[in-house]
């Protein structure tokens, strides 16, 4: 069953007095359990694809829908908050604080169920995806960029969401960190049962990914590896 | 980290726009809590004053409707006002008290502490204030103060009986008690060759308050004793061969005792009333004058500093709010990048703006604390020299009654000691409430334009846009 339904989304940027259309009628699915990867050149729209899946913005016609519900009708702040986590390629930590505490800051935000001890979680969850106790007390601006990223995916993680979605995750980092990053992606889908959407133009990630979409002209089209 | 605790971090890590913060509010709101201060120290001076003076008027010769008068009518002439009409002015039920007084300058030979006079060297001069009043308006309005004995008797001011309230300085200086006798000389005796010895006893001895300077060395006696030392003198000039009778008169013209008159009244709001009813009873040249009263006197230098404060105390507002409002925008424009991640998170806009506040309110919290005393120190300073500066400016342009006047003894110099005693800085409930009032007021107005920005911010564009 489907988690995520895109339909019939139109979305255009005003060019003067004319309209660009960066996507045109497009529907699709997005299940839990699965990674995908939604692959396009520069300037295709991804970018403003992933930004009406996380509820930054609404379509100019069409729906997006979590589960049944339109997510307008739950609510755009309250579905970021509550539905989805997201991991940018600027990673978007705030600079002055720990790794543990912009972890504790999504989780003091959301509405969800969290275990009592907040405090544990946030440990534990950057010890899961690869930061010892002494990196996690760091200010962020000390970490490297691919820890900086692992605390974006963990902080994504912290609300209990089903669904998360990615920017470009990997685009500041080298091989091997991007390498990890993916490994990370893939467990969160397969393991945890996540629906985990990433949005890119490296087919590393294509390769790993369950099922890939190409977004070309406006159009979302399967993507034949 | 919910809000709150996210405020708390962004103080304790920001130190820098913190610690900027922290002075500038600290710096206006001392201004702020001087400018309350002052004000409610101001309130309290006018209500404490007003509380405790009443309007002082007399009845005055005016030369000028003289003048006028007798251009009109070559015939007129000047009438004395009878003491029965006096009388009958100070018993209106608008007068709280009423006096005449003669004044009388003698010399003594055997006091010491005496004025000098300028005409006589080595003279030792004594200035009577003659009262007809038995009780003493000056003891009852609280320009002198009763140190021992007593004040005269109803029988003492209506028979010649030579009783004397004597400052304390001169009683200290002469070993004076209760019942002493002292002696001071008036006039010339034709027979004996040399002036007329008058002996006075002491009923009383007093201390001047809150009186004009040039006065507190008068001694109190009753009027009557002193019209009849001045008319002794008179009437012994006649027994020169050598004055002729016309000298005489002139003589008597010159020296005759004449009286000035003093009303307290009820209420300053009497006064217009008070006018017209003396007026009745009196020739069109004499006029009641209610010069500068003290309370008057002492308003302007409050009124003046409470304007003054006042526009401070606004002022100062204005600059804070436009400062904060615009140093907190620029911090936040730093902080787009943050302020974007908690709206991506999902955050409510309710709770951004809180943090904001909370981290503004807290700083503020502590400089507003801090400059509370800080301010209220300072304006104790400032504003007792103002206050100072304010009454010697005051006193440059004073007075419309002539030193000889009764009632020039009400608008002394010393009002500033009454003043100073009602003015007092102090950090009562009300100026600490009122100060905080103002300040967190201020502060709320100040994040205003700050959280309109925060609703206007779109996370999407901080976060995806641009350099992505
Ligand atoms: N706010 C905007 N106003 C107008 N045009 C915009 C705006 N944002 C993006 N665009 C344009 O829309 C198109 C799609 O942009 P988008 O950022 O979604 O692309 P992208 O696929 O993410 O590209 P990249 O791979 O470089 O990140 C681009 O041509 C871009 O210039
Ligand atoms: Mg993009």
């Amino acid at each position: 069953m489907s988690l995520v339904t895109v339909s019939e989304v139109n979305y255009f940027y005003a060019d003067g007095d004319s309209r660009r259309y960066i996507l045109k009628d497009i529907s699709c699915e997005f299940e839990r359990g699965k990674l995908y990867a939604i692959l396009g050149e520069s300037g295709s729209g991804k970018t403003t694809f992933l930004s009406l899946l996380a509820a930054l913005d609404k379509p100019k016609s069409g729906k997006v829908l979590y589960e049944t519900q339109d997510i307008s009708s739950i609510g755009f702040e309250k579905f970021r908050r509550n539905k989805i986590g997201i991991v940018f390629q600027a990673y978007n930590l705030i600079p002055y604080m720990t790794a543990a505490e912009n972890i504790k800051v999504a989780m003091s935000i959301t509405d969800n169920k969290l275990p009592k001890d907040i405090n544990e979680v946030a440990y534990n969850l950057l010890d899961y995806i690869g930061l010892d106790k002494a990196k996690a007390d760091r200010t962020v601006n000390k970490l490297s960029g691919g820890e900086q990223q692992r605390v974006a995916i963990a902080r994504a993680l912290a609300t209990n969401v089903d669904v998360v979605l990615a920017d470009e995750p990997t685009g500041n980092l080298d091989e091997d960190m991007e390498n990890e990053i993916i490994a990370i992606l893939q467990k969160l889908a397969h393991e945890h049962n996540k629906c985990v959407i990433v949005v890119t133009h490296s087919t590393q990630i294509a390769n790993q990914a369950d099922t890939v979409f190409k977004l070309r002209k406006g159009k979302l089209e399967p993507y034949e590896r | 980290m919910n809000f709150a605790k996210r405020a708390i971090a962004g103080i304790a890590r920001k130190q820098g726009k913190t610690l900027i913060f922290l002075v500038i509010i600290f710096v206006l709101g001392n201004i702020i809590a001087g400018a309350v201060s002052i004000r409610l120290a101001v309130t309290n001076a006018q209500r404490v004053l007003s509380y405790k003076m009443s309007p002082v008027a007399s009845l005055g010769f005016d030369t000028e409707k003289y003048s006028a008068l007798l251009e009109k009518n070559p015939e007129l002439e000047a009438e004395a006002v009878s003491l029965e009409t006096l009388g009958e002015i100070g018993a209106s039920p608008y007068v709280k008290y009423f006096d005449y007084s003669a004044r009388l300058v003698v010399s003594s030979s055997t006091l010491t502490g005496g004025r000098a006079d300028p005409f006589f060297e080595s003279s030792n001069f004594f200035e009577f204030i003659g009262v007809n009043n038995p009780e003493l308006v000056d003891l009852k309005e609280e320009l002198i103060q009763l140190v021992s004995g007593r004040v005269f008797t109803e029988q003492e001011t209506k028979d010649l009986e030579y009783v004397a309230l004597v400052p304390q300085e001169i009683a200290e200086m002469n070993n004076l008690t209760i019942g002493s006798v002292i002696t001071f000389e008036c006039g010339f005796s034709y027979d004996t060759g040399k002036r007329r010895p008058y002996d006075f006893e002491i009923v009383g001895i007093y201390k001047a308050k809150t009186m004009t300077e040039e006065f507190k060395d008068g001694i109190y006696a009753p009027n009557k004793v002193l019209k009849e030392m001045n008319d002794l003198a008179n009437r012994e000039v006649l027994k020169d061969p050598n004055i002729s009778e016309e000298d005489y008169q002139s003589i008597v013209e010159t020296f005759r005792i004449y009286y000035t008159t003093l009303f307290i009244l009820n209420d300053p709001m009497d006064l217009e009333a008070f006018r017209e009813e003396t007026a009745a009873l009196v020739p069109a040249y004499y006029t009641v004058t209610v010069a500068s009263n003290n309370l008057e006197k002492l308003e302007a230098p409050l009124q003046s500093i409470r304007e003054v404060t006042t526009l401070v105390l606004y002022l100062a507002v204005v600059a804070a709010v436009l400062t904060m409002s615009l140093l907190i925008t620029l911090f936040l424009r730093d902080r787009r990048q943050e302020v974007g991640i908690y709206l991506s998170l999902g955050e409510r806009k309710f709770k951004v703006a809180g943090q904001i506040l909370v981290e503004v309110a807290v700083v503020a919290l502590i400089a507003i604390t801090l400059s509370l005393f800080t301010g209220n120190a300072l304006s104790g300073v400032i504003s007792e020299q103002m206050l100072a500066d304010q009454m010697l400016a005051d006193q440059a342009h004073e007075s419309q009654y002539s030193p000889g006047d009764y009632a020039y003894r009400y608008q002394g110099a010393t009002s500033a000691e009454q003043l100073a005693e009602a003015y007092t800085i102090s950090l009562n409930m009300t100026t600490v409430v009122l100060f905080y009032a103002i300040g967190f007021a201020t502060v709320c107005v100040s994040v205003l334009l700050p959280i309109f920005y925060i609703t206007r911010l779109n996370p999407k564009k901080i976060l995806m846009g641009g350099e992505l």
